[in-house]
This record gives C-alpha cells, sequence and structure tokens, in this order.
C-alpha cells in the first residue's frame, strides 16, 4: 500500500514536471557524484554515493532563480529519494559560460522496508553552465552538503555525511 | 519516449528498499567500529583469533541486520573478528572485489574467511574466484556461486549452510551448485567436524529455518514459513561457524 502511495506521489510529481518542460523548458538533468569529508563527528574522506536528479528553475527576478527537483540516489545509509527545493543566483554571465550559485534544501525519504525514514539536508553549489546549442547547455558544479537521517541512529552508528557534491548535468531552456 | 524511460527508471528505484534491521541493542562483550566502508566486531577484551571473517550483505539487506549474531560468533572460543562489508546501494553486487581492499586494513588478521548471505554470498564466492590465495575459507549462507564461477578446484574450504523453509534459495539450486564447488564432505551431525582437509565443502541445512532468518531484519516477503525461531536459526548458524573454524584450525 506503501509502494503505491510513492509511486502516485512520484508519477504526479513527474507529470506535473512533464507540464512545467512542455511550457517553460528550464530543465536540467544531472548526475550527481558525492566524493565524501567527514560522517558524524569524524572527518574521514572516501566516496558516500551517486545520485539522479531532475531540476526545474523559475526566474524570479532578474538575477535570482526558483528551484525545485528531485534526486534519486544512494549514500551511506542506503537508496533515498529527495526533494529539492532552494534559490539560484546568477553571479557571472558571459556569451561562453556563466556562473549560479545555488542554494538548496533537502528533504525526503531513506528508502527501508517496512518503513522508510526522513532525511533532510541543506546543499550550496556553484554551477559553471556552458552553452553548447540554443536553449541547450551543460553544467558542471561543485558545493557542499550535509545530510542527516535522524532515526537511522537507531539503527546504525553513521546518521549524518557532510559531502562535496560534483554534479554535470544537460539543461534546456534560457536559464 | 524518453519521458516513459524515465518514469519506468523512478517506478523501478521505488522498489529498491533496503531492509530495516532490527534496532541495535547493546552488547557490553563486543566493541563496534563503524566507518564508511565497513562495520567491525571483536571482543572487548581485544583478544582474538589471527583468522578473521569477512561478511558480504544480502542484497538490499542493511548491514546492520547481521551484527546480532556476528557479535556472538566474535566471543566464541578464542575470540573472532568479524568485518561486515558495506555496500554501495546494499547490493554485493555493485562491489563484489571490495573485500580485497579491506583485507589490507586490518595487519593483526594473518588469514581471512569470507562469507556471504544471499547474493552477498554469490558475490564472495566471485570475490575468492578472483583472489584465490587470499582467502582460506568460505562460508555460503542461503547462496551458492553465479554459474560463470568454479571453485571446485580451489585450495580453501567451505561451509554451505541454508535453511529448510526458505522461500527464494532452494535445495535443488544449493545440490547443482556442489559441482563449482570443492569436493563435498558428508557431515551428518556438527559433532562430525574435527578436522577438515583443504579442498573441501561442508553442506548442513538447518531444518526449519528461512531465507530472512540469516540476518535481523523481519521476514522478507516471498519466504518461507519458519519452523525455528530467529534465535534458534542464529544460534544454529554461530556453533557450525565455530565448529568450522576449530576444525580448520582458526582459532
Amino acid at each position: 500500500m506503501k509502494n503505491i502511495m510513492k509511486i502516485k506521489t512520484i508519477f504526479y510529481f513527474f507529470m506535473f514536471v512533464c507540464s512545467i518542460s512542455a511550457t517553460a523548458q528550464n530543465l536540467n538533468f544531472e548526475i550527481d557524484l558525492f566524493p565524501s569529508l567527514s560522517y558524524g563527528s569524524d572527518f574521514d574522506a572516501g566516496y558516500n554515493g551517486t545520485g539522479f536528479s531532475i531540476e526545474y528553475q523559475h526566474p524570479l527576478t532578474e538575477k535570482w532563480n526558483a528551484l525545485g527537483g528531485i534526486e534519486y540516489g544512494f549514500v551511506g545509509w542506503g537508496n533515498q529519494g529527495l526533494v529539492e527545493l532552494g534559490v539560484a543566483r546568477k553571479l557571472v554571465e558571459k556569451e561562453k559560460m556563466s556562473l549560479q550559485g545555488e542554494f538548496i534544501l533537502l528533504n525526503g525519504l531513506a528508502w527501508f522496508r517496512p518503513k522508510s525514514l526522513y532525511v533532510w539536508g541543506g546543499e550550496v553549489n556553484v554551477v559553471s553552465v556552458f552553452p553548447i546549442r540554443k536553449k541547450s547547455s551543460i553544467s558542471l558544479s561543485l558545493g557542499l552538503r550535509y545530510s542527516q537521517c535522524p532515526a537511522y541512529k537507531d539503527y546504525g552508528m553513521i546518521n549524518s555525511y557532510l559531502d562535496i557534491p560534483v554534479k554535470i548535468g544537460w539543461r534546456i531552456g534560457n536559464i | 519516449m524518453k519521458k516513459y524511460s524515465l518514469l519506468f527508471y523512478l517506478l523501478i528505484c521505488l522498489q529498491a528498499c533496503s531492509y530495516l534491521p532490527e534496532k541495535l541493542e547493546p552488547n557490553e562483550a563486543v566493541t563496534l567500529t563503524e566507518n564508511r566502508n565497513y562495520i567491525a566486531i571483536e571482543p572487548t577484551d581485544g583478544t582474538y583469533a589471527s583468522t578473521g571473517l569477512m561478511f558480504y550483505i544480502g542484497g538490499l539487506v542493511d548491514p546492520h541486520a547481521y551484527v546480532n549474531w556476528a557479535s556472538e560468533f566474535a566471543v566464541e572460543g578464542d575470540g573472532h573478528k568479524v568485518v561486515i562489508v558495506k555496500m554501495p546501494a546494499n547490493l554485493a553486487v555493485l562491489a563484489a572485489n571490495k573485500g580485497k581492499g579491506l583485507t589490507e586494513e586490518f595487519e593483526e588478521i594473518e588469514r581471512w574467511v569470507v562469507g556471504g548471505h544471499s547474493l552477498g554470498g554469490a558475490m564472495a564466492c566471485t570475490l575468492v574466484d578472483d583472489n584465490r590465495s587470499l582467502f582460506e575459507g568460505l562460508v555460503l549462507m542461503a547462496a551458492y556461486p553465479a554459474s560463470s564461477v568454479d571453485l571446485s578446484d580451489w585450495s580453501g574450504t567451505v561451509l554451505s549452510i541454508s535453511a529448510s523453509n526458505d522461500g527464494y534459495t532452494t535445495e535443488e539450486e544449493i545440490e547443482n551448485s556442489k559441482a563449482q564447488l570443492p569436493t563435498e564432505m558428508v557431515v551428518n551431525s556438527i559433532n562430525d567436524i574435527i578436522e577438515i582437509t583443504e579442498n573441501r565443502s561442508l553442506f548442513y541445512e538447518i531444518e526449519g529455518g528461512i531465507h530472512s532468518y540469516f540476518g535481523d531484519y523481519g521476514l522478507q516477503e516471498g519466504d518461507g514459513t519458519p519452523t525455528i525461531t530467529q534465535e534458534e536459526q542464529q544460534t544454529i548458524i554461530v556453533d557450525w561457524l565455530q565448529a568450522f573454524f576449530e576444525a580448520n584450525g582458526w582459532n
């Protein structure tokens, strides 16, 4: 039953994203890599996981955009699905390259049976965007992400990570 | 078309839920060390045999689900170091050779035995096949080698523990895999394991046991019906592991 609910939620969200893409087309498809600096209170560099995300940006002002998206991936506690909400600010804009800063809040679930666990986090990224065609660009971003699965502390000893997300994306649209 | 492919991928991802383990209970008899790659368990007094057990998790099973019986085994006999290997997305198939690098992290361990549950057991076979001289023993729990793996001429010894009411790994699959493992050494009870020569495999089926009871993660959908308790099944597992280690002189 819970799975059906999840499928429905993702389906409606997907249809929402598709409908936005049909009109606005400011979408970013990204592969996310999570090299990691630390877990819990221990600094120990390593690799935390991999993800895939779809983001949509909507202009608020000339320099600021609202940002929303979904991310699927796996990290230390396993598979997770996150909803991204945040803002992006244009830092540099040139013909062949632009720079953007992103501030993102993450909320979602670490997918477990019989019950999933709540995950939250925050992320700051600097994104370089390189246009390759009209309304099509590739992006490369580097950032800092803190994420925590509070209830996982009952099951394991590590329930938070500080990662350095590296994202490679393909953007459709003007932003 | 791309939109439908993406939707299909998302739906597949939704099924990738790991099994949540039972909550960790404090156990003063052992010391747990956890980092991003493994959970290491050793007796609190710090004394243990120079042969370590490395363990690969079952598919989509959280690694902490094996801590309870691993802790019991860690304090058996002269003590043991057990290293439960964490896997990307909790799937050992994504990092079958991860154990090779971990052996170098524990300098005090002179010999390694690798084991695994279900998919983890199959990947442990692959690890041994790729690194034959690195491991002296192999422990399979409701598991058998992939068809591409042939360990029949491997010099190590194998303990294969299965469960009669397992809804996933069948008796037939275990039987068919025997040709890929060292020659079977027939034992009727745990008391028959006195000395094992190299290149031998022991097979034992736990009567009334099931697939899920090889760990502590509740009942897996599609598994059989147990006629023994989880605690009973895991006591049998620990007893056989200890007998296997003793018979091989790994204590």
